[in-house]
């Protein structure tokens, strides 16, 4: 083949500019560490690679959850420990009360079950960040609230039913009572009620009407719809019309059972691909049973505390033991389960601590340049590169002109 | 009987051809680097020869030479290999601007990466579990909001920048097809004066060069095929589009060049394919958000948000309905946005289970958000049965394999027109060694034509001054 000059310029040039080429896409590769700067460079690795991106984005949410599912449930059974403790003091009220002859105790005895009560609802409060564990998904409404003392001790009370005393102000009125079937439910006025001077008494008449046979009223006041304190607990068995039953007076202790205000509706967390597990344990199942009972076993204390004691008190005192026994075993089934699922959820944690471990893995295997092999290939590119340059240099340095005189 | 001055006019012919020689190989190595240009020979011939009639026998005993001539100075051709090569640069350039503009493509999806699409829907989707776990929290509801915002602004970069790749081959497609024209008019022109060289019997090479070399352009440009004509004239066509015919050249535009789908070599091929392509991504991306837009408003119609509204609001009968996510009317990548309503109020997030319209759900039901979450792992009819991201990512993939195969055959086009091009240096190039052969067997053929005029000068001397002198 008959060689020009232009042939071999165009052979050096193209092969030089190849070496060149070959030399920087190593060196691009180092310098950003990636073997896939673009989906051309590895278009099925490409797809791995955001596959794998996926997963790993929604393994780091899964890891979120079980950490946020992880704080409701540990909460939950710390409280749940809390009750069982409370409820074992309970059991030794009761079974003082029940061996007792000195009826001076009983009055003693049942203020330590107000006192347990009192516990107990605050226990039932417990949070994490922000939201009642006990109120199903009514997470922004205590579950429990104590009956708690009048605001002031009514002094007045008329015949057309108002309760004394308030602080000027506007005041939202409503009861809670139970029907003759034993349900129970709650109304409340529509509109507030003004008192326009301190000390001026709460009109109860704007209630709505009571179902008929209805009992355990209790009136409910309050400076919001949503912000409610017990009032007056009536005997009435209503309808009440407050007209004829003087109000005011002392309810001291307080008396009756906490309503639950939250519902039974569950959250659950996603703690893996068609996984979920239920976070919060609505409190009415656990802490509705162990009031009632409070309730009862006070009731009776205070029943065999009067003169002359009330007949029966004391059997009633002993039957509590076994029921306090019946709401404590409910209370550790609970927590063993609650236990359970934080077990798991370690468990489920660590696994998917492991997986994302794979991943990143997986993921460098593919996009991740590797190094010892990249720095080889840069010093073999860069050999063949300075080799060709110096060839080159050489190539043209003779021609017959140099020797031609 | 030749004449006495036979000798010098014979040394004269030899005089003047070695120099006419010599001025082509000076001309061959002043072109050595000059592009397109190919090496001219002075072609020798011996003149007409003369018959001499011997003074005594009168018999003619042969022809005398007289002397040389230069008969042609032609260039060396191949025409095999240049039809070749103009295949070649059409392969090269068509793979070569379709690899760049898919490179730009894919530079437009920015994958893979943490800042890319892919990422961002997947963080999209999953962060409504983080409304799941606390959809009491407006604060967590506002940024799953504005993660959808997020989303919702990759999408409008991706489109815009797809739109400025299309615009930037627009440009491109129009400059070519008005470089095209302006090399048929120089190559019809070209036609013109190298027929009229030709009639006056002279062969104009370096127009000729030149020509070859605009025909080079031409097929950069589109697949070409040029014939040469008995008069030395070149038709053009490309594809099966008719550019130059004689001395008229024809003005063509893509509606032309595609009209007989003949056209599949060459930029102007490589930028309507490339066309079509971009077409073809930025109909999937705008399917894509489409689905998105549809899946998310539909989980939010079906549930609740704080205020109790659910339900689709264009159905009439929707006493409080839910107001959409993303504008029901946006639906194509340029155009998907949150709505304002929703960014305003992250309490507007139907985060809970639907109940009895307007009644609020309780605060810490989260359990639609899940539905949310779960749109990730939903495969959607109009999506081919699958997932969003899936959907993505095979989009991607497809780009980055049509980017690799133009790589691919773009080196390969690249090594040919090398090959080729060596093949056609090698006949048509200028070896300066050569020429330098060349250059001294002409030095040295000159130097003997001007010693046989001396020898001839003398020898007429001998004759002139033995008759006269003394």
């Amino acid at each position: 083949m008959r060689v020009t000059d232009s042939m071999r310029t165009t052979f050096w040039q193209s092969n030089i500019d190849s070496n060149l080429t070959n030399l920087n896409k190593v060196q691009q590769e180092l310098a950003t560490g990636r073997q896939i700067n673009q989906p051309s460079d590895d278009p099925a690795g490409t797809a791995e690679a955001m596959s794998i991106g996926q997963s790993m984005v929604e393994n780091k949410q899964y890891q979120r959850n079980v950490t946020a599912a992880q704080s409701v449930l540990s909460t939950t059974s710390g409280a749940l420990a809390t009750v069982s403790n409370i409820m074992l003091t309970a059991r030794q009220i009761a079974s003082q009360g029940a061996n007792s002859t000195d009826s001076s105790n009983y009055q003693a005895l049942a203020q330590q079950i107000d006192a347990l009560t009192s516990r107990l609802v605050s226990v039932s409060n417990t949070t994490v960040g922000g939201k009642y564990v006990f109120s199903g998904t009514n997470t922004q409404t205590p579950p429990y609230t104590l009956y708690p003392q009048p605001p002031a001790a009514p002094t007045a009370a008329d015949d057309s039913g108002t309760l004394g005393n308030f602080p000027a102000g506007s005041y939202f009125v409503g009861y809670t009572f139970t029907y003759p079937n034993g349900g129970e439910s709650s109304v409340s006025a529509a509109t507030p009620v003004t008192v326009a001077t301190t000390n001026d008494s709460i009109d109860v008449d704007g209630i709505p009407p009571l179902p008929a046979g209805a009992t355990g009223v209790n009136v409910y006041v309050g400076a919001t719809a949503n912000s409610m304190t017990l009032a007056q607990n009536f005997a009435s068995t209503g309808p009440v019309t407050v007209t004829t039953a003087p109000i005011g007076g002392a309810v001291s202790p307080p008396s009756g059972i906490p309503v639950y205000a939250g519902n039974s509706g569950t959250s659950s967390a996603t703690i893996g691909p068609n996984s979920t597990i239920q976070t919060n344990t609505p409190g009415n199942t656990i802490f509705d049973p162990i009031f009632a009972t409070l309730n009862t076993l006070k009731t009776n204390l205070l029943n065999a505390a009067a003169t002359p004691p009330v007949a029966g008190a004391l059997d009633a005192i002993s039957a509590a033991i076994t029921s306090i026994d019946s709401n404590s075993r409910t209370v550790t089934t609970t927590n063993a389960q609650v236990g359970a699922k934080i077990n798991m959820l370690q468990a489920t944690s660590q696994q998917i601590t492991s997986q994302t471990t794979q991943y990143t893995q997986s993921l460098s295997n593919i996009q991740d340049v590797d190094l010892a092999s990249a720095y080889v290939q840069l010093q073999s590119d860069q050999n063949v590169y300075q080799a060709s340059l110096a060839a080159t240099a050489k190539a043209f340095q003779y021609n017959l002109v140099n020797y031609l005189q | 009987m030749p004449s006495t001055f036979l000798g010098i006019s014979i040394g004269n012919s030899g005089l003047q051809a070695a120099q006419t020689a010599e001025n082509v190989v000076g001309h061959n190595i002043a072109n050595a680097n000059t592009p397109g240009y190919s090496e001219q020979t002075a072609n020798l011939t011996e003149s007409y020869p003369f018959t001499p009639t011997d003074g005594q026998t009168q018999l003619h005993p042969g022809q005398v030479g007289t002397g040389v001539s230069v008969s042609s100075i032609t260039r060396a051709t191949d025409a095999f290999t240049t039809a070749q090569l103009r295949d070649a640069y059409g392969n090269q350039s068509y793979n070569g601007t379709k690899q760049s503009s898919l490179d730009q493509v894919q530079s437009v999806f920015n994958e893979p990466s943490t800042t890319g699409l892919n990422n961002a829907l997947g963080s999209f989707f999953q962060s409504f579990q983080d409304v799941a776990n606390n959809p009491e929290d407006p604060g967590v509801r506002a940024s799953v909001i504005q993660n959808g915002v997020a989303v919702s602004q990759i999408f409008h970069n991706m489109a815009q920048q797809l739109t400025d790749v299309s615009n930037g081959l627009n440009t491109r497609l129009n400059t070519d097809i008005t470089l095209l024209n302006n090399y048929g008019k120089q190559i019809a022109s070209l036609n013109g004066q190298i027929n009229q060289s030709l009639g006056t019997g002279q062969q104009p090479n370096d127009l000729m060069d030149q020509r070859d070399q605009l025909i080079d352009a031409v097929s950069k440009l589109g697949n070409v095929t040029a014939t040469t004509m008995p008069n030395g004239m070149v038709n053009v066509s490309v594809g099966n589009t008719d550019l130059v015919v004689g001395i008229d050249a024809y003005t063509v535009d893509t509606t032309t060049l595609q009209s007989n789908h003949s056209l599949n070599g060459g930029e102007i091929a490589a930028i309507l394919d490339s066309q079509t392509a971009v077409t073809g991504y930025q109909a999937n991306l705008d399917t894509l958000a489409g689905q998105v837009v549809n899946a998310v408003n539909n989980v939010q119609f079906g549930g609740s948000d704080e205020y109790g509204n659910t339900g689709d609001p264009s159905v009439v009968t929707n006493t409080n309905p839910a107001t959409a996510f993303f504008n029901t009317a946006g639906t194509t990548a340029s155009t998907i946005n949150v709505t304002n309503a929703l960014q305003n109020d992250p309490k507007l997030l139907a985060a809970s289970a639907a109940g009895t319209p307007g009644t609020p759900p309780p605060p810490g039901d989260g359990s639609n958000a899940s539905n949310f979450a779960a749109l990730s792992k939903a495969s959607l009819a109009g999506l081919n049965g699958q997932t969003p991201q899936q959907y993505y990512q095979a989009m991607v993939s497809g780009v980055g394999a049509a980017a690799s195969a133009a790589q691919t055959a773009l080196s390969s086009a690249s090594v040919t027109v090398t090959q080729l091009t060596q093949q056609k240096q090698s006949v048509t190039g200028v070896s300066t060694d050569d020429e330098m052969v060349n250059m001294m067997k002409y030095q040295t053929a000159y130097q003997a034509a001007a010693r046989f005029i001396n020898t001839s000068n003398s020898m007429l001397g001998t004759l002139i001054n033995g008759l006269f002198g003394n």
